[in-house]
């Protein structure tokens, strides 16, 4: 924002920082006209980013839970995704919709859902999930450099886990770039979101001699296909590990992508670890049994070693 | 509680000269809701008789005065947010005919190479028209975003926001008139009401017949009520708003009473409508009664008035002719769109 007065941020609470601080400190640096708060309605506030954005403004529009992004639906579908298309490229569209899921924090089935193939379908739409404060700045950069319509998701997870860890400086992580955690020849494992954190936590708990190649896909769309591709190719037995709803998932997509490539270079068949085709629980104990662990992500790459 | 709702009358002839009416913009106003009449007549032509034309298209039949009432307060920089019945306003925004045409026929020729068709027709950026829904009230808090930009850079220019009865009654318009009416956009929401939303008159489906008006109370947003038929009334409510506007202190909302005077789409003949309605607004048609306006003025004559059709016509057919052996995009090159 320092570097482009073109960049405005506006969304419920951001200017007193959000319910989780993402936008604190924005409201005293670059003041009322660059960062406002809203008020409570999503599709005013993404049908002004959309105005803005095809008048040379770069808006940045928080809708403060991904659970909220359905109330705006339409405006993302038929406008945010189709300006370029609609215009015949008179226009582009630099418009960032940034959100979060509460997945793991005990907020219950309105307000910890993660579903990104709600948005991935749509064409004309870029889609990243951060997994750390490194992509988390780098990918944010990246979109505010670019000048396409994009939504960045954030598991909220993270603000809490790696909070004195924010990078300095200048750099950029490209969307349609997988981010490779660890090389391996045993097990591929391919995820993105809270569950990067949890595979990590896995890798721990396995015997030494059990390698894995982890890749968080980090931008769902566009998509790394060459490295989902090389990264099953290198092992032949692949775990997608995701939080979203299982059906009609980015998950499933990334699956028929690797049975596309190279079914025939697979040792096992692929192995889809989500949560079950039911709603978030409230019920702390029952979400946490809802949700992907380390223990689970674990357990899968075992079985696959078997 | 504040609520701002007034009446704004026809100009009287003494009043031109304060709004900035010259001979030229009177007749011009008139020349372009001749050329939208004319516009329309043929494409309703080329759907139903010569069956060149598919798809929806919904016919600015009646509310020319509106477009037209527009037209003349419009200075570069100004933007135009239109919806699925914009054929109208693509005229008034000095559209190439031919590429409109192009653009119904769905060829690489037109102003949206053949991607957006007819309820799209109004985009043209470099002619201000930004944008145009087809999902009805979409388009109000786009426009609220497009206003925005305009008073962040100072620039004195405002957007208009074309809308229908129908969109009053959306989520999107009641948020669209939240946001402008929180940030003080230099917005003009112009309601083109026709009275009907699709098939039904919307003042039945409430059983009031202010209920248009009722929707514009909750924003302490100005609200101004004008006869839709009178480009001179629509032209008179923007300038006497446009100082309020222009020095960045707030948007405007115009209810333009007008009257569909055919169906909802091309196809549609209306047998919805009570007997003799449409007849009755015939008697009130904005063209014939804005030009005997004119003439009586003095500033028309009845042989003049009938030559603009004949002018008309002429640039219609020939642009359809210009526009008629084009070709669409391949499915390869919409890529490069998305």
């Amino acid at each position: 924002m320092e570097r482009d007065s073109r960049i405005i941020y506006i969304g419920e609470d951001v200017r007193k920082g959000g319910p989780h601080g993402f936008s604190k400190g924005l409201y005293e640096r670059f003041g009322p006209e660059r960062v406002i708060d809203s008020p409570i309605s999503e599709i005013g506030l993404v049908g002004f980013g959309i105005g803005a954005a095809l008048t040379g403004l770069k808006p940045i529009v928080e809708i403060m839970y991904m659970d909220f992004l359905p109330i705006a639906m339409e405006q993302i579908v038929n406008h945010m995704a189709q300006a370029k298309f609609l215009t015949a490229g008179q226009r582009e569209l630099p418009l960032i919709i940034r959100t979060q899921y509460s997945l793991g924090r005990q907020h219950g089935p309105q307000h910890s859902q993660f579903f990104p193939s709600l948005f991935t379908n749509v064409p004309g739409l870029n889609i990243a999930v951060t997994s750390t404060p490194y992509n988390c700045k780098g990918l944010y950069k990246h979109a505010l450099r670019q000048n396409k319509p994009t939504i960045i998701i954030d598991p909220a997870w993270i603000y809490y886990r790696f909070i004195d860890e924010i990078p300095e400086g200048d750099y950029e992580v490209e969307f349609g770039k997988a981010n490779i955690i660890s090389e391996g020849d045993d097990v591929t494992v391919i995820t993105f979101g809270r569950t990067v954190y949890e595979s990590i936590q896995a890798l721990k708990q396995l015997p030494r001699n059990v390698s894995v190649h982890l890749v968080d896909l980090q931008s769902l769309k566009p998509l790394d296909v060459g490295a989902i591709v090389e990264a099953a190719r290198k092992t032949g037995k692949v775990l997608i590990v995701s939080e979203e709803h299982p059906h009609s998932s980015v998950a499933s997509y990334v699956a028929s992508l690797i049975y596309g490539y190279c079914f025939g270079e697979l040792e096992k068949p692929i192995k889809v670890l989500t949560p079950p085709d039911v709603h978030v629980p409230f019920s702390p104990k029952l979400e946490k049994e809802y949700m992907i662990t380390s223990e689970k992500i674990a357990k899968a790459i075992l079985e696959l070693t078997m | 509680m504040r609520i701002s709702l007034s009446h704004v009358n026809s100009p009287v002839k003494g009043e031109y000269g304060r709004l900035e009416l010259d001979e030229n913009k009177l007749l011009d106003i008139l020349k372009t809701m001749v050329l939208i009449r004319v516009f329309e007549e043929k494409v309703e032509e080329l759907y139903l008789k010569e069956g060149v034309l598919m798809g929806p298209a919904h016919l600015y039949f009646g509310s020319e005065a509106i477009a037209a009432g527009v037209k003349h307060f419009m200075r570069k920089g100004d933007l135009v947010i239109s919806h699925h019945r914009g054929h109208g306003h693509a005229i008034m925004l000095g559209i190439e005919l031919d590429k409109l045409f192009a653009e119904l026929l769905g060829f690489r020729e037109g102003n949206l190479k053949g991607l957006g068709g007819s309820m799209h027709l109004p985009i043209d950026v470099s002619k201000g028209g930004l944008y145009a829904s087809a999902i009805v009230g979409s388009q109000v808090p786009i426009a609220v975003g497009a206003a925005y930009s305009q008073k962040y850079g100072r620039s004195g220019n405002v957007t208009i926001v074309f809308f229908g009865d129908g969109a009053v009654n959306t989520g999107a318009f009641a948020e669209g008139a939240v946001m402008a009416s929180f940030l003080k956009v230099p917005l003009v929401l112009l309601c083109e009401n026709n009275m009907y939303a699709e098939f039904t008159r919307t003042a039945d489906l409430f059983g009031d017949e202010d209920v248009v008006v009722q929707r514009f109370l909750g924003y302490d947003i100005p609200t101004l009520i004008v006869d839709g038929n009178d480009p001179l009334s629509v032209y008179k409510a923007l300038k006497v708003y446009e100082n309020e506007l222009r020095s960045g202190n707030g948007p405007v909302a115009i209810i333009a009473n007008t009257y569909r005077l055919k169906g909802h789409g091309v196809y549609d003949k209306a047998p919805y409508k009570p007997l003799g309605e449409a007849d009755l607004y015939k008697l009130k048609d904005p063209i014939t009664t804005y030009a005997d306006r004119l003439i009586s003025e003095g500033l028309l004559k009845r042989d003049e008035f009938e030559a603009l059709f004949e002018n008309a016509k002429k640039m219609v057919d020939d642009a359809f002719e210009k526009a008629k052996d084009g070709s669409p995009l391949t499915l390869e090159e919409l890529n490069a769109y998305v």
